[in-house]
């Protein structure tokens, strides 16, 4: 291929990439999740006070809920905060610029591993990936950092090819700030730092490869100075209750066991043992990983089209006689490596933190592709089955997904705000149930949601009155009708589970209904007489 | 002593692989007629040419439909029936969903919502539990850690010496494809009927020259499935 071709196709690829990533953000996902609502009220907090919600000034992690965000895609999102607003745009478009980004690293991988078919291949595979499009149309701190781990890698692998040493700094700002943006890169930069040295220590000496560490330390220092003063302090920070023996399973195990240490010790460390292979699992790969719909749902999509599963086995085969042994080998140690980390976790297989894990099986998948294109019309047919297995995911994603997918990203908060948004100066106070869905059975984040769209300004929010729950003139809290007592001036917008009784239709009508986007009824929303 | 088991260590690691393994279980829980029928049916294929087999793979699949509780027989009055409503031809889930799919896909006209969201989308969901099968953690579930990688050797010395090949692949794919017509069964019964297959394959990679270079690492996970038992 000539090289203005390469550039041309990757052109072309980034750019259905990039549309397919951007396009109606606002409406899909229907709303913004529990932890986006958090990315983005933290990041408008910052721009606006240099404070997090709790009150930190410039906090080097966010203690969100109590999960200890890491901080690189909140202070990277405050300049998007400022261009688009308080909307969806505004925290969600990072995150599909970095995955419009991670085409273009993936197809230049591709091409310095293989050649220019391969990079070709690679970025309009990634361009069509159902992983990457659903991560990156939402704002997941995991996404933008296996993309800075792909720029990283991408570093290495130019430092390999002309030994120009500036490419291990650059690695190294690449991976550090990869752990200044998700956690599980704390445990995934070491092994990448200590594989390619390893890998290719017959051609390059261990001493060339300490810029790339130094440089990473020095970078990741105050995350470490952070997580050892600041989040070790909280006994119930999240971070270190997801390491897998702390899982209930294994907790009750060792209280109720008679068996000796050795045995315990095998039983417990056979555990990520275990997860670590279901992340190879096929059917998790290729048709339910996405977890778009309930279990035995023929549109449930994978990681991965399930058309591509023969080119990902075509690749595998064909890898050593195309990319050469070193590539071969350090592609497979790639991506055996990545789920090393999520492994470590409690709960089931998370499509969030194995994100890196795409980028070198699409590598794998696109080696497989190029192998077939000498014979013309079986590339053709793949091709054509890959993109009609493409058009399923789109109708998937884009047309059902949202139908059903309310209670799941607490759908109907925003709605509500902006129901009463022309009235809410004509009140006095506006009470406001965390509980939702059918049974009221969930709890959801209304501040912030509140906070976000406009009910008070950030200010308000850091001057709030924890135990009375209220911000400004917004009340967060349950609403017992038998015990409540009705203040004249007072909006209530309450979850459908709980209607006013009654006695009190003489004081409260009906003002609206928000409906989830399935056309069931999500919150009910009352106004004193 | 030693010596014997030097001799014949690919039978005495086959009878370690087995002797722990979920499906020893399974197979003495089994009536031993069944079992014995399934050996024979294997025996046929294997003795047999390629083009007279189809009658034993049809009675294997009807067994193992049988022995997956999809079939039933009974023969005085002479009836067979196949309990569709746990399969996935008949779960009303999946046909709910695919209603709920019509109703929804307003984007297309009428008539061609019932061509793309036809009937034929039950396949995903049957292919979805045909993958779960063939996956690595689905024969751990089997064979353990150590029969695992026992079988991983034998199916890369069957590709090799290619002796079977086409039938067991045959044998193989029809079996686990008949199998996850189930909705919800267990992993061992699924592929049950395959036992003379996986053991002939665990023998295979007993004698694979990877494994006698690195048996050591075999008889440690061994010893890990052993006190996970």
């Amino acid at each position: 291929m000539k090289k203005n071709y390469f550039y041309w196709w990757l052109s072309i690829f980034i750019l259905i990439g990039a549309f397919l990533r951007i396009i109606k953000l606002d409406k899909n996902p229907p709303h913004l999740g529990n932890d986006e609502i958090s990315i983005a009220y933290d990041s408008y907090s910052i721009r606006t006070t240099g404070k997090d919600e709790y009150g930190t000034f410039l906090p080097l992690s966010f203690k969100s809920h109590r999960d200890y965000k890491a901080p690189f895609y909140t202070y990277l999102n405050v300049p998007f905060n400022f261009i688009f607003g308080n909307n969806e745009y505004g925290v969600r478009f990072l995150s599909a610029l970095a995955g419009t980004f991670g085409i273009l690293l993936i197809g230049l991988i591709g091409r310095i591993l293989g050649d220019d078919k391969v990079g070709v291949l690679s970025a309009f595979l990634l361009a069509i990936n159902p992983k990457s499009i659903f991560v990156s149309r939402m704002s997941y701190e995991s996404n933008l950092a296996s993309i800075l781990i792909l720029l990283g890698i991408y570093f290495i692998l130019k430092f390999k090819k002309i030994l120009k040493n500036k490419y291990l700094i650059f690695a190294g700002v690449a991976f550090g700030f990869s752990i200044w943006t998700y956690h599980t890169q704390k445990g995934l930069v070491p092994l990448l730092l200590v594989m390619f040295p390893i890998l290719w220590f017959k051609s390059i000496k261990f001493k060339k490869w300490s810029r790339l560490w130094i440089t990473t330390l020095l970078i990741i220092l105050p995350i470490i100075w952070d997580f050892i003063f600041v989040q070790m302090k909280d006994p119930y920070n999240r971070a270190s209750s997801q390491i897998w023996f702390q899982s209930k399973s294994i907790q009750n195990y060792l209280h109720s066991t008679n068996d000796i240490t050795f045995i315990k010790a095998i039983k417990i460390l056979i555990d990520p043992v275990v997860r670590y292979v279901d992340h190879f699992d096929l059917d998790l790969l290729f048709f339910r990983g996405l977890d778009l719909f309930d279990k035995y749902e023929p549109l449930n999509i994978g990681w991965f089209l399930v058309a591509t599963l023969p080119i990902l086995i075509l690749g595998l085969v064909k890898l050593k006689n195309i990319l050469g042994i070193d590539n071969c080998i350090l592609l497979i140690v790639w991506w055996l490596i990545c789920p090393i980390v999520p492994s470590l976790t409690q709960g089931e297989v998370s499509a969030v933190r194995n994100l890196s894990f795409i980028a070198p099986t699409i590598i794998i998948m696109a080696v497989g592709l190029s192998s077939l294109i000498k014979n013309q019309r079986l590339f053709f047919i793949t091709t054509v089955l890959i993109l009609l297995n493409f058009a399923y995911f789109l109708v998937s994603y884009f047309i059902h997904f949202p139908k059903i997918a309310s209670d799941r990203f607490q759908y109907g908060y925003k709605q509500a705000w902006l129901e009463i948004k022309p009235i809410f100066n004509d009140f006095d106070s506006v009470i406001v149930e965390p509980r939702f869905g059918q049974y009221g059975q969930f709890v959801g984040l209304p501040r912030l949601y509140f906070g976000y769209f406009g009910a008070f300004n950030s200010i308000d929010m850091l001057n709030r009155n924890d135990e009375l729950n209220n911000i400004g003139k917004v009340w967060i809290r349950n609403v017992n009708w038998n015990a409540e007592i009705v203040e004249d001036n007072s909006i209530y917008i309450v979850s459908v589970s709980n209607p006013i009784n009654d006695k009190l239709n003489e004081k409260l009508e009906l003002m609206s209904t928000i409906f989830k986007t399935n056309g069931d009824k999500q919150f009910l929303i009352y106004k004193t007489k | 002593m030693i010596k014997l088991l030097y001799k014949y260590r690919s039978i005495f690691v086959l009878f370690l692989v087995i002797l722990i393994s979920p499906i020893t279980k399974r197979i003495i829980e089994t009536p031993i007629l069944t079992t014995f029928l399934l050996l024979g049916l294997w025996i046929l294929i294997f003795k047999f040419e390629f083009k007279y087999i189809w009658i034993f793979l049809i009675t294997l699949i009807l067994l193992n439909l049988y022995i997956n509780r999809l079939l039933s027989f009974s023969f005085n009055p002479l009836i067979v029936s196949f309990d569709i409503e746990q399969s996935f031809l008949g779960y009303s889930p999946i046909d709910n969903s695919i209603l709920r799919y019509r109703q929804e896909g307003l984007w297309l006209t009428y008539s061609l919502r019932s061509l793309f969201y036809g009937n034929y989308l039950i396949l995903v969901s049957w292919l979805s539990n045909v993958l779960k099968i063939l996956s690595l953690s689905s024969w751990i579930r089997v064979l353990n850690f150590n029969g695992t990688m026992l079988l991983l050797f034998g199916v890369i010395n069957l590709f090799k010496n290619k002796i079977n090949l086409y039938k067991i692949l045959l044998g193989v794919f029809l079996i686990i494809f008949s199998s996850s017509l189930r909705i919800l069964g267990d992993t061992v019964t699924y592929v049950y009927v395959l036992y003379p297959i996986l053991i002939y394959l665990l023998f295979l990679g007993a004698k694979n020259i990877y494994f006698v270079k690195y048996y050591y690492f075999w008889f440690f996970l061994f010893l890990v499935d052993l006190m996970l038992l």
